[in-house]
């Protein structure tokens, strides 16, 4: 690969990234009034089975999402969301 | 422009939008803010995951392999994180430990968490999200994507990383980018013109840089879509050689459908990756020279369907599985492979994380007598 076309596909890339985070950069009504329950059931089923809330107490949960908001690149608020109904719900 | 200016330039530009967007979206960060002032505390786990079993393949027969990997997360404050893995391995007949990750990661903000060390590859799904045992939903790797078979793409690099996620109205987006030592590019024996991907010492001073930018459709989270690339130099510094790059690019997928009418999941993953490696002469074991068009690839689709709606409790916790997977290594090469692989399974999972696999995969091998494999594992997450 010539460093010529590696620009091109990085500039390319980050221009993508670019783009659609200026431009709409947030949820919809649908998506932003959803519940930490419905998140996580949708979200933590998507690679493995979905982890019952009372598997871990408040602290390991609060690690184990950070764990998976990078591992998955879940969102923030998503993840915000995960984490409190866990520790509601264990 | 120098590599190392384009990847300044590069995560320069990854930070633009994530500050454009903090300034719109004020209140969600004070109250981020607010939550930071309360806590500080280390939070740690250790978790990891541990598998055995038993396989059959062609006339041997052996117990194993066997693996021991414990995870390790502190999450020091809400913005600081750190992980690692290691992993202990039983296979053919070795000891093996190694450090699979170690990483240390820093939320930036909202949209950008910064990261270093060693990490799994975001490059496809496979490596960073499927791999762990109980994760897999077969007893063994896709072809073409674990060290027996030979690995079509990275599995874990050393480097740094940006990464997060966005929501785009109803559909939500999300990034990984990396620059890592990157693969090294064998030159010598039956392995000329192979990457090396356990390339922990940089051979040379060209830096690998790649990414994965995946999509979610639809707000329910259900299908992800992502397409990967990766770039590098990867001959060795000193060498004739060192000019040599090699491209690879992987294309993923990802959904889970409820079917309410069967009472079941529906699992469909899967990854197509493809790598080049510029041409160029080898020279034989005779010291006669030689080339070819050094172009691999490798894929996998993989089908999983469990009623977990059903009454009953045995049912619910059984899942049928199927994966087909294909390998395909240059022509020319020493180490040229033409191979096919389907596998068939039912699991039985025993908790949400702990789950026994029977498979029976039907390989065919491109000149070479097939060999049928039967495999038992007992997989466990904790
Ligand atoms: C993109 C795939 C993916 C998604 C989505 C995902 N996980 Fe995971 N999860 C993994 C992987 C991979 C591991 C294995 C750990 C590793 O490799 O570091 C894991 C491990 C875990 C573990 C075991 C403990 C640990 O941290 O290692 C828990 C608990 C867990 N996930 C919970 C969750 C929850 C809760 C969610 C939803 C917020 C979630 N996962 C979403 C991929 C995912």
């Amino acid at each position: 690969m010539k460093t010529g076309n590696l620009i091109i596909v990085i500039f390319t890339a980050t221009v993508l990234v670019l783009i659609l985070f200026v431009n709409s950069c947030a949820p919809s009504a649908e998506v932003s009034g959803k519940p930490g329950a419905q998140l996580w059931a949708e979200n933590c089923q998507r690679c493995h089975n979905t982890p019952p809330p009372l598997v871990y107490d408040d602290k390991q949960w609060d690690a184990v999402v950070t764990h998976m908001q990078i591992r998955a690149n879940i969102t923030q608020e998503e993840a915000d969301k995960i984490v409190a109904f866990l520790q509601e719900s264990n | 422009m120098k590599t190392a200016q384009i990847v300044s330039v590069c995560i320069g530009i990854l930070f633009i939008p994530s500050l454009a967007f903090g300034q719109a979206n004020q209140t969600q960060s004070q109250m981020n803010e607010n939550r930071l002032k309360e806590s500080g505390e280390t939070k740690f786990l250790l978790s990891g995951y541990g598998f055995t079993g038993f396989e059959k393949k062609g006339d041997e027969s052996t117990f194993g392999p066997l693996g021991f990997s414990p995870i390790f997360l502190w999450k020091k404050t809400d913005r600081l994180f750190f992980e690692a893995e290691l992993e202990a391995e039983i296979e053919d007949g070795e000891f093996d430990i190694g450090l699979e990750y170690a990483s240390i990661y820093y939320r930036l903000n909202d949209f950008l968490i910064v990261g270093a060390g060693k990490f799994l590859t975001p490059f496809g799904i496979f490596s960073e999200r499927l791999h762990p045992a109980w994760i897999n939903k077969m007893a063994e790797k896709p072809l073409g994507f674990s060290s027996e078979t030979g690995m079509v793409g990275p599995m874990t690099s050393l480097g740094a990383q940006a990464r997060g996620g966005a929501p785009l109205g109803n559909t939500k987006i999300n990034y990984s980018f990396y620059i890592a030592n990157g693969p090294g590019l064998l030159t010598d024996g039956d392995e000329a013109g192979k990457l090396d991907f356990n390339n922990l010492g940089d051979n040379n001073l060209n830096k690998a840089l790649g990414g994965r930018i995946g999509f979610l459709p639809f707000s329910n989270s259900s299908l992800e879509i992502g397409a990967s690339g990766q770039f590098a130099k990867v001959g060795d510094r000193e060498s004739p050689y060192k000019k040599i790059g090699a491209a690879m690019y992987a294309g993923d997928l990802s959904y889970i459908w409820h079917a309410k009418s069967i009472k079941s999941v529906l699992d469909l993953k899967g990854q197509y990756n493809y790598l080049h490696v510029e041409r160029t002469d080898y020279s034989d074991l005779r010291g006669n020279s030689y080339s070819f068009d050094n172009n691999s690839s490798a894929y996998f689709l993989q089908v999983s369907l469990r009623p977990v709606n059903v009454d009953s409790d045995i049912l619910k916790n059984v899942e049928l599985t199927g994966r087909y997977s294909r390998l395909k290594t240059p022509e020319g090469s020493e180490w040229h492979r033409k191979q096919k692989q389907t596998t068939l399974g039912i699991n039985y999972w025993l908790s949400w994380s702990s789950v026994v696999k029977v498979n029976y995969a039907i390989e065919d091998i491109e000149g070479s007598d097939s060999e049928n494999g039967f495999f038992i594992q007992f997989a466990l997450g904790f």
